[in-house]
């Protein structure tokens, strides 16, 4: 049926309406009409009937026989009757039928006696139906005229109503040319009220489509401008890209159409997933997910994707779209997070993470865990060695890590952390970092043909607040007492140790504020004519009341820990060049740590007091050793800037432990301070000497001068002087004096 | 016979034994005949002229053969009597009148329409003496009706009766 135009279904439904209803009507009439003549002819027979009866009774009372038979002549001789009969007394009077074309009507009435009433015989009419087939054929030539004037009447009515939907038809066609952003003209059509409405109401919904038109335009040029547009045809063959697209992988508009996009995939991982996207948009559901790209020239980028089916009308999958976000700077700054957020050794987490994961713990469990014999292995064996211990050693971390649901760290040096959240208890967390403790002093080390055991020591904590300095005051506790572990909350005296260094965080305070920092010097031999060549500058703090002379290993862990140290190394540099800015041409050294030297705001102190005093020619810088590898460019930075400025290097107790051949070499440094704990006992220890003689041989293939502290009696000195050390420093020659009495 | 016997006036006998025949089936017709049927007896009374006696004893004597004595079930009695000796104290169902003068007719058809009896005339020519009925056999049968006089008789028939006689003026 939707071939057909309404119009001929109006007119189909009219006409077969009206055909069937002249129809019902034309048979219902009929056969009344049919009925209705027939009686009517029954009845003008039987009324015939009726005349006659009694005229043949009265005769036949009479006697009068003959006029029965003229009677019964006479009425036979009319036109419509057929024929007659009459019987009476069982005898027929009269009987006479024709032949009849026309059906005829036969009704038969009883003749009675005048008298009585006595039924005495019956009359027999015949009754032609001329009559009612003429009248019926009448009806039949009036009713196909009717017919005809009818369908005339159908067809003007057909015309019509075809009139009436023209402009409909019209409208039509120039709807169904219509494409968005062009514009229709109705003028043309002519205009009824209906027609009109629907031509208001076509204007109406154009001007919506124009309205959505611009709209759809402006977001895709939003998308255009701010995403990556890839629209695909069923095979995953690129039909259209935007120009961000093109910016983003080099490709033309005209070189990216036809390209597939497995072509664009970045590794064969991509691939697989652009299988994926195809299969999972091809199964009617959104593909949403992060790609990389491989760019024209071979390069790649990220983007954040989603794929979407586009479905027509009749359900049917016609395209794909992709809208893409470029995520590559996203990419690379997480890798950079991760890059920074991870230790580059050993692959774990360090302790900016740490500091980060802590925050979202309520009640952490927190453990420090330090190789105790690591800095004396990698000194022996080396930095690769050492890089291979820590990342054999992290192994361990990570292996519990994947069962006990703890975080593991890997902090400066040979300390390692580990974090455990609210739903460990201490116990267990204490027992978990016990079995660590195990695990590692039970591995074993294969280093070149040697094998080793590498001991740890943990110190454990479960505030939130200091987790770090708790956990290496325990830590350090433990080393020092030489427990496998201290828990921080559970060791008495180290709380006391804790409150002791709140005391002293107080007292140097009070120290700084009042001027009770000082400088002691003391000097350093050239060990051949034991000239004074040099003052190493020594720090010292006066108590409250002046008199009594504390000295530093009492107070710089403290120093260190309460951030207080910049502002006592600025002291000894004010104090240190004040002093020898007025005492011409007498050397001097200070002690600088790593923490001082990564101290921008120190560091630029030192320049600035160098730069006014003019003293770098006799200022040199002892860099206390520590083990800062991971410092290294900093380190060799300020080395370089100060040699540039005039000043000497020397690397302060040089052999206490974590003394670093390689990291020598690539320092320009001027002195090697060998540190007391080899020196003290020199002249009788063996190791001492093999050590010893090892640094000086090194030093001397380097040009490095040395200096050999802790000079404390004469058979030190006389030993160091034989194997040529250059210089000496001790109390044996020299005790540390006030500064000010260089002064006098 | 009958043809030789009434020879002896203007009378055709065919009509005599058709009139015989009809004329008491038209006193049936007379739907006032049950009060003038006394004791259920119809009389015919014919009434003649001296010189008709043998015609209206033919004429009695036909009806009695044609009927006996029974007609519609009644008893039925025929008599005849000349104008000379009509009895006006005798009164019958209907009076058959045979030729006569106009005295003759006046004088009974007077008794008849003050009695509402039928008068039947031998020839409808006498109906200008008032006679009620008459008949006559040509090439079929004619019963004839005075219409001047139906009114005066005051006598009614079946309808059937005024369709098959001829109405005359």
């Amino acid at each position: 049926m939707r071939k057909f135009s309404l119009s001929f279904k109006i007119s189909f439904s009219f006409i077969v309406i009206s055909m069937a209803t002249l129809s019902l009507f034309y048979v219902s009439f009929y056969h009344l009409f049919e009925r209705k003549m027939l009686k009517v002819e029954e009845e003008k027979a039987m009324l015939m009937a009726q005349t006659i009866e009694p005229l043949i009774a009265m005769n036949h009372f009479l006697g009068l026989h003959d006029e029965i038979r003229q009677l019964a002549e006479k009425t036979a001789e009319h036109e419509q009757i057929s024929g007659l009969s009459i019987e009476i007394d069982q005898q027929i009077i009269w009987s006479q039928f024709h032949e009849d074309g026309d059906e005829s009507i036969r009704v038969t009435y009883a003749i009675s006696n005048p008298l009585s009433a006595e039924n005495i015989g019956v009359i027999g009419i015949a009754y032609t139906k001329s009559n009612l087939n003429k009248a019926l054929r009448d009806i039949h030539s009036e009713i196909i005229y009717y017919l005809g004037v009818l369908a005339l009447v159908f067809i003007m009515f057909v015309s019509f109503i075809r009139y009436l939907f023209s402009p409909f038809e019209k409208i039509a066609k120039k709807v169904k040319n219509y494409v968005p952003g062009s514009i229709i003209d109705f003028s043309s059509i002519r205009v009824e009220s209906e027609v009109n409405s629907i031509i208001a109401a076509f204007k109406s919904m154009l001007a919506n489509i124009r309205e959505y038109t611009v709209l759809l335009e402006r977001y895709k040029k939003s998308v255009d401008e701010s995403a990556i547009v890839v629209r695909m045809d069923l095979d995953g063959y690129i039909t259209y890209v935007n120009d961000e697209f093109c910016r983003l992988s080099g490709y033309s508009l005209e070189e990216a159409l036809g390209i597939s996009v497995f072509v664009i995939c970045q590794s064969e991982v991509d691939e697989h997933q652009c299988a994926d996207i195809l299969q999972t948009v091809r199964s009617r559901k959104i593909w949403k997910g992060n790609l990389q790209n491989t760019c024209k020239n071979g390069g790649s980028y990220y983007v954040r994707a989603t794929v979407v089916p586009i479905i027509d009308e009749q359900d049917n999958i016609i395209e794909f779209i992709s809208i893409q976000q470029d995520i590559t700077q996203v990419i690379k700054q997480q890798e950079k997070i991760i890059r920074q957020t991870m230790d580059p050794v050993t692959g774990l987490y360090n302790r900016i993470k740490l500091e980060e994961d802590i925050v979202s713990v309520k009640r952490p469990k927190f453990a420090i865990i330090s190789l105790d014999d690591y800095n004396v292995i990698r000194d022996y064996y080396g930095n690769e060695s050492g890089r291979k211990i820590l990342k054999e050693i992290a192994q361990i971390f990570l292996s519990i890590a994947s069962i006990e649901n703890i975080s593991v760290y890997k902090l400066a040096g040979r300390e390692f952390a580990v974090l455990g959240n609210e739903s460990f208890d201490m116990d267990i967390f204490h027992g978990i970092c016990r079995t660590l403790l195990k695990k590692i002093n039970d591995y074993i080390i294969h280093l070149d043909d040697s094998t080793l055991h590498i001991g740890a020591t943990a110190g454990l904590t479960s505030n939130k607040e200091h987790f770090l300095s708790y956990a290496g005051l325990a830590l350090r506790h433990a080393q020092e007492t030489r427990h496998l572990t201290i828990i921080y909350e559970e060791a008495e005296n180290l709380v006391q140790r804790f409150e002791n260094n709140l005391n002293w965080t107080k007292k140097l305070n009070s120290a700084l504020k009042d001027g009770r920092m000082i400088l002691y010097v003391q000097p350093i031999f050239n060990a051949k004519d034991l000239k004074i060549e040099k003052y190493e500058c020594l720090l010292r703090m006066l108590d409250e009341d002046g008199k009594n002379v504390i000295l530093p290993y009492l107070f710089l862990d403290i120093a260190v820990a309460s951030r207080l140290y910049h502002q006592i190394t600025e002291q000894v540099i004010t104090i240190s060049f004040d002093a020898f800015s007025r005492i011409p041409d007498v050397n001097f050294s200070i002690n600088l740590s790593l923490e001082d030297i990564l101290h921008r705001a120190t560091t630029q102190f030192l320049k600035d007091k160098l730069d006014k005093t003019g003293l770098a020619s006799r200022f040199m810088i002892e860099i206390v050793e520590t083990e800062g590898i991971e410092n290294f460019k900093e380190v060799a930075e300020f080395v370089t800037d100060m040699k540039a400025r005039g000043c000497k290097i020397a690397i302060d107790d040089f052999g206490s432990g974590y003394s670093n051949f390689a990291y020598l070499m690539q320092l320009d440094i001027d002195y090697i301070k060998i540190d007391g704990s080899l020196i003290k006992a020199i002249d009788n220890d063996i190791n001492s000497q093999i050590i010893t003689s090892t640094i000086l041989d090194f030093s001397q293939q380097l040009k490095i001068a040395t200096v050999a502290e802790f000079v404390h009696s004469q058979p030190v000195l006389e030993y160091v002087q034989k194997i040529g050390i250059d210089y000496v420093q001790g109390f044996h020659l020299g005790a540390p004096v006030p500064i000010e009495s260089l002064l006098d | 016979m009958l043809a030789c016997q009434v020879s002896a006036g203007n009378y055709d006998p065919l009509l005599i034994r058709a009139q015989a025949a009809i004329f008491p089936k038209i006193v049936l017709l007379d739907q006032g005949l049950a009060r003038k049927a006394h004791d259920d007896v119809i009389t015919i009374n014919i009434v003649y002229t001296a010189q008709d006696v043998q015609v209206a004893q033919q004429l009695k004597e036909a009806i009695e053969e044609k009927y006996g004595d029974a007609l519609g079930g009644k008893k039925m009695v025929v008599s005849i009597s000349s104008f000379d000796n009509f009895d006006h104290s005798v009164i019958a169902t209907a009076y058959i009148i045979l030729q006569g003068s106009e005295l003759f007719f006046k004088k009974v058809v007077s008794h008849a329409v003050y009695h509402e009896r039928i008068v039947f005339s031998y020839s409808y020519a006498d109906f200008e003496y008032d006679a009620l009925i008459s008949m006559n056999v040509k090439e079929k049968t004619y019963i004839y009706i005075n219409k001047a006089t139906v009114h005066l008789y005051g006598v009614s028939f079946m309808p059937a009766f005024y369709k098959i006689a001829k109405i005359v003026e």
